[in-house]
C-alpha cells in the first residue's frame, strides 16, 4: 500500500503540473470530459478509475521492459 | 465498394471525433470508395436506415456508443439490436465506446465483420494527432492498403503500442495510458470470435505474472 501511495502522489503531482502548463488539457472518457483538476479530484474518491490508471501504468512499465529486452537482443552481437 | 460514413457532432468529444473522421472520408475518396457521408443532423436513425436499405458494403461510424448501440446526432441509437439486421454480412468500422461487446457480437453472429472497442474509449487533448492515427489506422490497413483483417488488427495493435511508447517519451503519460488501454480493447470480430482471446499484446495477462516494482512508474509521471 505504501508503494501505491507513492504512485498516486506521483500521478497527482503530474496532473498539477499539467494543469499549470496546459490549462485547457482534458481527458475524454466516452461522453465524460475531465480537466486535470477534475481528474485529480476524481482520483481521490473514484477507486475504479484509479485502479484503471494504475493497471495501464503497470502495462506501460511491462512494455518498457519488453522494449528493453528487444534492444538487448538486437545489440547482443556487439561487444 | 460502397460505404456509409456516419459522424455526429453534438458535444466536445464528438467535435474531435468528427474531425478524426475527415481523414477517413478523404481516404475513401482517394481510393474511389463510393461513400455516402451522413454528418451532424444527417447522422440519425432514419437517414442511416434509408441509406442501408439502398445497400452498402461498409458502415463507418464515429463516435459515441454503448454496449448495444451506436448513438446519433439526436442522442438516440442509429443502430441497435433491433435494426442491426441491416448490417448482417456487412463490415462495420467504428471507434464508438463499448459497442463491440453486444452490438458487435450480434452483427458478427449475423455474418458481419465488426472493428470496434469493448471498453470506454479514452483520449486526451495533448495527443490528438496520435489518437487520430490510432483510431484511423485499421481503416488504412484494411481498406486502402488491402491488408487481411487479422494482419490489420495485429498492425493496429502495434501502432497503438508504438504511439503509447512515443507519448511516454514526450511526457504525455495520461495520453500514453489511454492509448495503451484503447489498443487492448480493440477487437475485429471475424479475425476472432467475441470473447475469444484475440492474441493482443497481453499486458493484462502479463500483469498477473509480473509485478514490476512501482518505483519504475513513478519516473513516468515526472515527465511533462
Amino acid at each position: 500500500m505504501g508503494d501505491e501511495k507513492i504512485l498516486k502522489d506521483a500521478v497527482m503531482r503530474y496532473l498539477e503540473k499539467k494543469e499549470r502548463n496546459d490549462p485547457g488539457w482534458k481527458l475524454y472518457l466516452g461522453r465524460e470530459s475531465l480537466s486535470a483538476a477534475q481528474l485529480r479530484e476524481r482520483l481521490q474518491k473514484d477507486k475504479k478509475l484509479w485502479k484503471e490508471i494504475r493497471q495501464w501504468a503497470d502495462a506501460l512499465a511491462v512494455d518498457m521492459f519488453n522494449e528493453g529486452s528487444k534492444k538487448i537482443e538486437s545489440n547482443s552481437g556487439t561487444p | 465498394m460502397k460505404a456509409i460514413l456516419g459522424r455526429p457532432n453534438f458535444d466536445d468529444a464528438t467535435s474531435y471525433t468528427f474531425s478524426f473522421a475527415e481523414e477517413i472520408l478523404e481516404w475513401c475518396r482517394q481510393a474511389k470508395i463510393d461513400v455516402v457521408e451522413l454528418a451532424k443532423g444527417e447522422a440519425v436513425r432514419e437517414r442511416v436506415e434509408e441509406q442501408l436499405k439502398k445497400g452498402t458494403d461498409l458502415f463507418i461510424f464515429y463516435d459515441h456508443g454503448d454496449e448495444g448501440a451506436l448513438i446519433g446526432q439526436d442522442e438516440r441509437p442509429v443502430i441497435d439490436l433491433s435494426n442491426c439486421h441491416w448490417l448482417a454480412d456487412k463490415e462495420v468500422y467504428t471507434l464508438a465506446c463499448l459497442s463491440a461487446r453486444t452490438l458487435g457480437a450480434e452483427i458478427w453472429r449475423r455474418g458481419g465483420k465488426y472493428w470496434g472497442y469493448t471498453e470506454v474509449v479514452g483520449f486526451t487533448t495533448d495527443a490528438l494527432k496520435e489518437f487520430k492515427e490510432a483510431f484511423n489506422c485499421g481503416f488504412l490497413y484494411m481498406f486502402i492498403e488491402g491488408a487481411p483483417h487479422e494482419d490489420a488488427l495485429n498492425k493496429a495493435r502495434e501502432t497503438f503500442d508504438r504511439l503509447a511508447s512515443e507519448l511516454v517519451s514526450q511526457g504525455k503519460i495520461m495520453a500514453a495510458i489511454y492509448m495503451r488501454k484503447n489498443g487492448e480493447s480493440l477487437v475485429a470480430y471475424n479475425t476472432h470470435e467475441p470473447g475469444e482471446n484475440s492474441g493482443g499484446s497481453g499486458g493484462g495477462c502479463l500483469l498477473g505474472l509480473l509485478k514490476a516494482p512501482l518505483g519504475i512508474f513513478k519516473g513516468l509521471f515526472r515527465k511533462g
